[in-house]
């Protein structure tokens, strides 16, 4: 009951505060001192202009209250609810606002200099024009707050949200301030510009910006450009945005400019406008003949006509805005040499033309209606109604959970600094033709990676990848797939799961790694799904769920031996201590146990390794080691690794490899390399049981040879390889091998191994590869961002096997 | 008196000569030609790229460089050559949507005839110390050669291609294929120009086997500002691969689902010999 009234009594209590202040008796400065509105329900009260500085307002319910004008300096509003309340012009200096909410609330041009903001909400929050010079505002969120104007000039923004904030110009755009000047303005000859240049980064002024840019904890958004015009082109080539007739450009700083043509060099950060150009902000506007905005470097160039004389045409000049001080134009101050200088495009076509776009500053650029050349150079324009191009140096915007594939053309229909959504086009000769979806997401510490490929085809697979990077030496990345058999999104025939989550943590001179990987086989109920009725052998369930876990660690790369002839000798070890587990084991299912040995079924297996590699890259011999012509280049390299077994076996596998190269002249390179593997299965005595002895009869031919296979197998290749590459326009590569292997290979006894639609084979340690083959490659950019790569093989009549089967033909783009 | 007599005519006369050798002034009309492209066009002035402006004359001709007719008004991008009277005043404007050759000294012309109302005043940004951009002083443009070298580590499969991928491909893992050079070091050739910022890493066909760094954690990009000479070089070491766990030794899945199977040999011929 009392918790009901008491809202009312506070009610009440602020009745008789407005009922005082509107018969002028608020408290005067003095009182205020000892004014106690804590936790006082002041809703719907009006503090215009009211005294109430030092007041304690902690907790207090001031959400939608006017408190315009009015004196809050020192006051504490500790937990205070301002949500929506209008503070104008109100003077908070020194007020303590920590953890108060102050979500939509008007701040425009009040003063908050020194005021502890620490933690509070300021969400969606009006800004404007407010001097929070030296205020904390640590942890603060600014979430989509308006911080046009604002003075941040030793504010502490340690932690503050700034994601969507409006960014801030310092003080008043004053374009259009008349001053007075002489009647007739001297024609004074134009400095002379020094070479081409770029200036550097201001480091004089800390603007508000540069708080900003320095300390927002999320990902702050790019300064963004908004661009309409008559044509709008992009050159791919040269990452080159041209715009002509009516051009309007609107920055995300509040800058509006129109003109007659528009240049942006969108990897040196940088934009011309020219031609009649009209710059304009709320504050005034400027005429003049071009505007050139250094993103990178804070400087704006302005050739103005200035309009100080009594000249009606106006007379040119040079001014320069730094940190975005458009209020103190530096006039006269030498510019760069390049500043309005147009790129050369000579013939060259745009990849894309269209009528607007948004560029992020060193990030993407989002074209809106437009078309652009599917062949690349040919002038084949296809329609499209947006058209996304990131360019940023966040790999992880381009990180791909797609499988390779033959041919792969991307539309990137949608995205931002921090995002794609892409649609690609796929032919591989598997699958054929079909679609898939990417949707990319990405921080400065965390990403995360969606797709569906193919799209089209019943055989899906759904890929999520999410890394995080807490600090700078720990990281953890997660993979998931799930593999589904449907048709479009209807009741799956098949469903399939694997998920591995990786932590690695960095140490002084090694780094530990924990693995985990389970998979599930089927994420069905147990049984058959035909896709035909009574066809029970059609897609049926396998009840396998393996898992997996392994703790590792790794030192770094240590030097051995001093250099000789430019080479040392380089280490490093590694170790491993995890399990094998397969649970799903039942009497209907004995054949699920990892292995039997002894009549004993072992669902666990734990292991343990040990490993060294042992390297030593170019080792140089020959008349001039500074001259690649001059000199050959052994590089050599050798491993070891033991793995032991609970199920008492171990592996061993040892490689040793040695090349020797030699570059011909600037395009040619030959080398020679023989490669030694070793896999060895060790059970002891019971080698023999483990490996029996066993003499394979294939087309009724014996192969005795056989018999001595107990385990242990060696495979020795001697390669030769050739290549040609003229400045990356046109590569030629020629690979002959010869695989003297052990146990040899017996045609249509051992399988082959499928190589990946790309021509890769995923399978290192393979039993019954042909005996000699010959790999052609020719690789040819078309363009400047395409190439095509074509290879085939060829057998030697191993078991009548001559070519592979097809060519391997790749478009890189 | 006589010495001065002397050398001041032979001094008029002198930077007569140079004025002249300056300037190509007709030698009927005493005009100046220069060529340039342009900036605006606009209240009487005509602005050049270099960022100055210029008097126009206001019955000024306005005509197609090439066949001479008449034009319409000078826009941003055109190529012009510019007649100047002795005042300083554009009498004649010849338009041009192709580079014209160079004629005139520009800068002489700029420093005589530009109109601006502030007196010069030096920037401190353009001092040479204050450069901090890495292709702050390269002369950009120009088509050049980058060799790139990467050192794999020695796990590296043997039938793998090694890749290099680029923010100019939009970080595509597939976009530059390297060529084998030797047991662990890959190569590719590829033309830049120069002036431009690249940044790099190295693959294995997917951002999944990307390289980290040697501490296990990923490796940020490798940055290179392609320089103007007319070839450039580049190698790194790749320490380790993303797909590649630490001190592997369990059976990671090729293809999906992947048979389990914790012996070496994945492709024992049937029948298989079956620990009992």
């Amino acid at each position: 009951m009392r918790s009901l009234l008491y809202p009312s009594a506070r009610n009440l209590r602020a009745a008789v505060c407005v009922a005082l202040f509107l018969a002028g008796t608020l408290p005067s400065a003095a009182g205020a001192q000892t004014t106690n509105y804590q936790g006082a329900d002041l809703r719907g009260a009006h503090f215009q202009k009211a005294r109430l500085a030092k007041a304690d307002l902690q907790n207090a319910d001031l959400r939608g209250v006017d408190l315009r004008g009015a004196d809050l300096r020192g006051a504490n509003l500790q937990n205070a609810n301002l949500q929506g309340a209008n503070l104008q012009g109100a003077i908070l200096s020194g007020a303590n606002l920590q953890h108060s909410n102050a979500q939509d609330a008007i701040f425009t041009d009040a003063n908050l200099q020194g005021a502890n903001l620490e933690s509070g909400l300021f969400y969606g929050a009006n800004l404007y024009g407010v001097n929070l010079q030296d205020a904390d505002l640590r942890g603060a969120n600014l979430q989509g707050a308006n911080l046009l104007r604002t003075n941040l000039r030793g504010a502490n923004l340690l932690g503050a949200n700034l994601q969507g904030v409006k960014r801030s110009i310092p003080v008043v755009l004053a374009f259009a301030t008349p001053r007075p000047g002489p009647t007739q303005a001297p024609a004074t000859p134009a400095p002379a510009t020094p070479a081409p240049a770029m200036p550097a980064p201001a480091t004089h002024t800390m603007s508000a910006e540069t708080i900003l840019g320095a300390l927002a904890p999320a990902t702050p958004a790019p300064a963004t450009i908004r661009l309409n015009a008559s044509r709008v082109e992009f050159y791919y080539d040269r990452f080159l945005v041209e715009a002509d007739g009516n051009v309007r450009v609107r920055t995300s700083d509040g800058l509006v400019a129109t003109g007659d043509t528009f240049s942006m060099d969108l990897k040196l950060n940088r934009f011309l406008l020219a031609g009649h150009v009209h710059v304009s902000d709320a504050a005034g506007s400027q005429d003049g003949a071009a505007i050139a905005d250094f993103l990178d470097f804070s400087r704006i160039y302005l050739v103005p006509l200035t309009r100080e004389s009594q000249n009606a045409t106006g007379i040119p000049d040079r001014w320069t805005f730094a940190d975005g001080d458009f209020a103190h134009p530096l006039k006269g101050r030498e510019m760069p040499g390049d500043t309005f200088y147009f790129p050369d495009l000579g013939q060259a076509k745009p990849y894309l033309v269209g009528t607007s776009a948004v560029i992020g500053s060193k990030s993407f650029v989002r074209f809106g209606g437009g078309r652009f050349d599917a062949a690349e150079g040919a002038g084949v324009y296809i329609p499209v109604p947006t058209y996304y191009i990131n360019f940023s140096a966040d790999q992880h915007l381009g990180d791909n959970s797609l499988a390779g594939a033959n041919y792969d053309a991307t539309w990137e229909f949608a995205g931002n600094a921090h995002s794609i959504s892409a649609l690609h086009f796929r032919y591989d000769t598997i699958n054929k033709s079909y679609l898939s979806f990417e949707q990319h997401l990405s921080g400065p510490k965390a990403y995360a990676v969606f797709s569906v490929n193919p799209m089209t085809r019943p055989s899906k697979f759904w890929d999520l990848l999410l890394s995080d990077r807490p600090s700078d030496k720990t990281q953890v990345r997660t993979f998931t797939q799930l593999h589904t058999f449907q048709y479009g999104l209807s009741s799956p025939l098949e469903s399939q799961q694997v998920t591995t989550l990786q932590l690695t943590q960095a140490l002084h001179g090694s780094y530990l790694q924990g693995n985990y990987q389970f998979e599930n086989f089927s994420l069905l109920p147990l049984g058959c799904y035909p896709m035909t009725p009574g066809n029970t052998s059609d897609h049926c369930t396998v009840p396998f769920h393996p898992s997996n876990a392994q703790i590792s660690l790794q030192t770094f790369d240590r030097p051995l031996t001093p250099y000789f002839h430019g080479a040392r000798v380089y280490e490093h070890l590694s170790f491993g201590f995890g399990f094998q587990h397969e649970a799903f084991i039942s009497e209907a299912n004995p054949a699920a146990a990892l292995q039997t040995l002894g009549g004993v079924p072992y669902t666990t297996i734990w292991q343990h390794t040990l490993g060294l590699e042992v390297f030593m890259p170019d080792l140089k011999f020959g008349p001039d080691l500074n001259v690649p012509t001059k000199y050959y280049a052994i590089n050599a390299s050798f491993q070891k690794q033991r793995q032991w077994n609970s199920l008492p076996h171990y592996i061993d596998t040892t490689q040793s490899r040695i090349s020797l190269s030699k570059t011909l002249d600037s395009h040619w390179l030959s080398y020679l390399d023989y490669n030694v593997q070793n896999v060895a299965d060790i059970y002891g005595p019971l080698q023999s049981t483990i490996y029996p002895p066993f003499t394979p009869v294939v087309n009724g031919v014996t192969y005795p040879g056989y018999e001595a296979f107990h385990g242990i197998a060696t495979f020795r290749t001697l390669s030769f390889g050739l290549n040609y590459s003229n400045g990356g326009n046109f590569t030629f590569n020629l690979l002959a091998r010869k695989h003297t292997d052990f146990p040899a290979p017996i045609p249509f006894f051992f399988q082959f191994a499928t190589p990946d639609v790309l021509g890769n084979f995923n399978v290192q340690y393979f039993l019954g590869q042909p005996p000699y083959d010959v790999t052609a490659e020719v690789r040819m950019r078309i363009n400047p961002h395409m190439s095509i790569d074509i290879q085939r093989s060829y057998f030697f009549n191993y078991s009548n096997l001559r070519w592979s089967p097809h060519f391997v033909f790749q478009v890189m783009q | 008196m006589n010495v001065a007599l002397r050398v001041i005519p032979a001094a008029l006369l002198g930077l007569t000569i140079l004025a002249s050798s300056l300037f190509p002034v007709s030698a009927q009309t005493g005009t100046i030609a220069v060529t340039a492209q342009l900036l605006d066009y606009q209240n009487g002035y005509v602005f050049l790229t270099t960022g100055d402006g210029f008097r126009v004359l206001p019955a000024v001709a306005i005509v197609d460089y090439k066949s001479g007719k008449l034009a319409g008004p000078p826009a941003p991008r055109q190529y012009a050559r510019l007649t100047f009277d002795q005042t300083g005043t554009v009498l004649k404007i010849e338009l041009s949507k192709a580079k014209l050759p160079p004629e005139g000294d520009l800068d002489a012309i700029r420093r005589r005839f530009a109109v601006a109302l502030s007196t010069p005043v030096p920037n401190p940004d353009l001092g040479p110390t204050r450069v901090t951009s890495p292709c702050a002083n390269v002369r950009p443009g120009k088509s050049v050669s980058l060799n790139v070298t990467v050192q794999v580590p020695p796990s590296t499969p043997l039938t793998d291609t090694v890749y290099m991928t680029t923010d100019q491909s939009g970080w595509n893992a597939q976009a530059y294929r390297m060529d084998r050079r030797d047991a662990l070091h890959y190569r590719v050739q590829l033309k830049l120009l120069s002036g431009t910022v690249l940044h790099l890493l190295f693959d294995r066909g997917s951002m999944q086997s990307v390289q980290l760094g040697e501490n296990g954690i990923e490796q940020d990009p490798y940055t290179i500002c392609i320089g103007d000479e007319d070839a450039q070089t580049f190698t790194k070491t790749v320490y380790h691969w993303a797909d590649q766990q630490a001190g592997a030794s369990l059976p990671i899945p090729q293809t999906f689902p992947t048979p389990y199977n914790p012996a070496p040999f994945p492709n024992l011929p049937t029948p298989q010999p079956r620990p009992t």
